[in-house]
């Protein structure tokens, strides 16, 4: 996927052709996720808000003066609809890190092969919510959508640069953190 | 390589400076290829980088194996679009947009469009909480008086409002269906005006639904004529029930042309007769040969549509919505008794669906605010069938569930807790364990 790519979608999607909206959307998901997760930390939650985000933005496309600029318009919808929603349901925040730690891989695997994995990606998971929410943002980028750090950069609207960093402090924290004794790396 | 070992010698490009996060370029393949040279000599020479350096790197595989965003559904994605857009005129959603930062900035408020759902979902889910109470004693209107009937062309045992009926030879007389159902010799014409449904038991035959508006002319206790207007017809009968219905519509002046089917033993259709239009939709659960006598018989797929171009030609419409041809009866249905199996499994079907609306339409918080009350209709869709399709929201229907379901919910729980799935399976389990110890 290029950027001349995801330019010549966002035009046509302006232009009301409905494959090219879902197009964008599926492209756009990941980011918008890893947007969302950042800020409201329930993966169910998360995954409505990027939805909502992506309605909001298709269904206002009209208002996007540059298409070129996609990516940070789309990015904030994003955060005023977690923003939005923070304030209204901030006393929800304390709940636990995933609903769905249950739910990896049931099934093929032997039983105490499936509690230890759902004990990794918990703690996992914990260690990644206590990241500062820029440095967890990077992270996320850059596993749930595969992005280069120039994507990433255009994305978040800051230099090539900064990107590295916050994903070398991101990663380093983590490995610090879970190395300790009885953590997933130790 | 141990550390014992002599460390190699580095080459000139050992000095070229690298970036302070040169190990994690160098995982993600963000390293240009020179300063890549440069790296991996510096790996082989440096025995505590390479340590660092394999740290990151099991780090990096945890990482790729947990951190992993699904796939947006764009079919289901698009079709909340279209949904969206079409409730735009009425939405209170204030956008505005700054060319300079492109942030977005505005409220998101309950539009008045979807208040409106919402209450009425909650209307709908209170009326299925009394319905399905079995403490709930309903009024019988038709009790105890089978024995006397005569052998009429109908009975009209139940309506929700004044019914016009015109028997041969008389003058129409409106009806007031109370406790006792009414007779109507073959030849009658019942009328229903706006608001008011009504029911007609067809003796050894059958039974028939008319939704407001519409006019039917019982002409035997096995045939009835749609004259206009939407009819509802169950064949209990071994010969089925003849259906007529106008078949072309030639001008006002001129009567139209009809045709008749018969619907066999066992069939569920609905008919709709207006102006320029006629169609069929069977409501079966299997395929049923719908037979125009003389002529021909088509077979018709469960809740497959059908529209009637001449009183010899039907064209297929394709599968329609087999819940909003049921839909319209409800109010029908809840003048009779709470444990009416067809009331039951109609009101199943709307709960699903009132379940399905939500998840795809509130967020999971505004659900869970709802409180316990707002758990039945997901208890409903969990079970539908049509969740199965879209496993990810039944399991999102399910942990609410599993978190509020209130203690009426126990015979739904337990039904679940034997579901093929072993994570739904789980969160039933756990929400009958929460219901066991009261207070934790």
């Amino acid at each position: 996927m290029t950027i001349d790519d995801d330019i010549a979608i966002v035009r046509q999607a302006i232009a009301g052709h409905p494959s090219a909206q879902g197009e964008l959307a599926r492209r756009a998901y990941p980011r918008v996720l890893a947007c969302c997760m950042a800020r409201v930390r329930q993966p169910a939650d998360a995954e409505e808000l990027a939805q909502e985000t992506l309605l909001r933005a298709i269904t206002g496309l009209s208002s996007l003066a540059d298409p070129e600029r996609w990516m940070s318009w789309m990015r904030g919808i994003a955060v005023h609809v977690c923003l939005d929603w923070l304030r209204r349901h901030s006393n929800s925040q304390a709940e636990l890190v995933s609903e769905f730690a249950d739910e990896v891989h049931l099934g093929t695997r032997p039983p105490d092969q499936i509690v230890a994995d759902q004990e990794e990606q918990q703690l996992v998971l914990t260690e990644l919510q206590s990241l500062p929410d820029e440095l967890r943002e990077v992270l996320l980028l850059h596993y749930y959508n595969s992005m280069t750090y120039e994507q990433i950069a255009e994305w978040l609207d800051v230099a090539r640069a900064t990107v590295s960093e916050r994903l070398s402090r991101a990663r380093q924290t983590l490995r610090l953190r879970l190395s300790r004794p009885g953590s997933v790396m130790s | 390589m141990t550390p014992n070992q002599p460390e190699p010698k580095s080459n000139g490009d050992a000095d070229r400076s690298l970036p302070v996060t040169w190990k994690d370029e160098l995982l993600d393949h963000e390293l240009s290829q020179a300063d890549r040279s440069v790296a991996e000599q510096r790996l082989l020479d440096d025995a505590a980088e390479r340590e660092e350096f394999t740290q990151l790197q099991e780090l990096d595989e945890t990482l790729r194996r947990i951190l992993v965003a699904g796939e947006l559904d764009v079919t289901r994605f698009l079709s909340r679009l279209a949904t969206r857009t079409a409730e735009q005129p009425v939405q209170l959603v204030q956008v505005s947009s700054s060319a300079d930062d492109g942030q977005l900035q505005g409220r998101h408020r309950l539009g008045p469009g979807r208040l409106a759902v919402v209450l009425s979902m909650l209307a709908l889910i209170v009326v299925a909480v009394l319905v399905r109470s079995p403490a709930n004693q309903w009024i019988d209107m038709v009790a105890g008086t089978k024995a006397e009937r005569l052998h009429p062309g109908a009975l009209l045992v139940r309506a929700t409002g004044p019914v016009i009926v015109q028997s041969p030879n008389r003058l129409p007389e409106t009806i007031f269906v109370s406790w006792q159902p009414r007779p109507l010799p073959a030849g009658t014409t019942v009328r229903t005006q706006a608001g008011v449904l009504c029911e007609l038991e067809l003796p050894t035959t059958g039974r028939t639904r008319l939704r407001e508006d519409t006019e039917v002319v019982v002409e035997a206790s096995n045939q009835l004529h749609l004259v206009s207007g939407m009819m509802w017809c169950r064949a209990d009968g071994p010969d089925g029930i003849t259906v007529k219905v106008p078949a072309s519509h030639s001008g006002e002046t001129v009567p139209p042309q009809l045709a008749a089917f018969v619907c066999p033993t066992e069939s569920v259709s609905s008919w709709i007769a207006r102006p320029g239009i006629t169609t069929c939709q069977s409501l079966s659960s299997k395929s049923v040969d719908i037979q125009i006598p003389g002529t021909f018989s088509c077979t018709m797929a469960p809740a497959e549509r059908m529209t009637l171009e001449s009183p010899t030609i039907a064209v297929s419409l394709g599968v329609g919505d087999r819940l909003s041809a049921l839909s319209w009866q409800l109010p029908l249905l809840v003048l009779g008794t709470a444990d009416d199996p067809e009331l039951q499994d109609l009101l199943q079907q709307m709960l699903a669906a009132i379940g399905e609306t939500k998840m795809s339409s509130l967020y999971v918080q505004q659900i869970r605010e709802l409180g316990p009350a707002g758990t039945i209709p997901l208890l409903a869709y969990v079970q539908g069938e049509r969740s199965r399709s879209a496993r990810h929201v039944r399991l999102s229907a399910m942990q609410i569930i599993s978190d509020l379901a209130p203690e009426s919910a126990r015979s739904d729980l337990m039904k679940l807790s034997r579901d093929n799935d072993p994570v739904v399976k789980a969160l039933a389990n756990r929400a009958l364990q929460r219901l066991e110890t009261p207070g934790e």
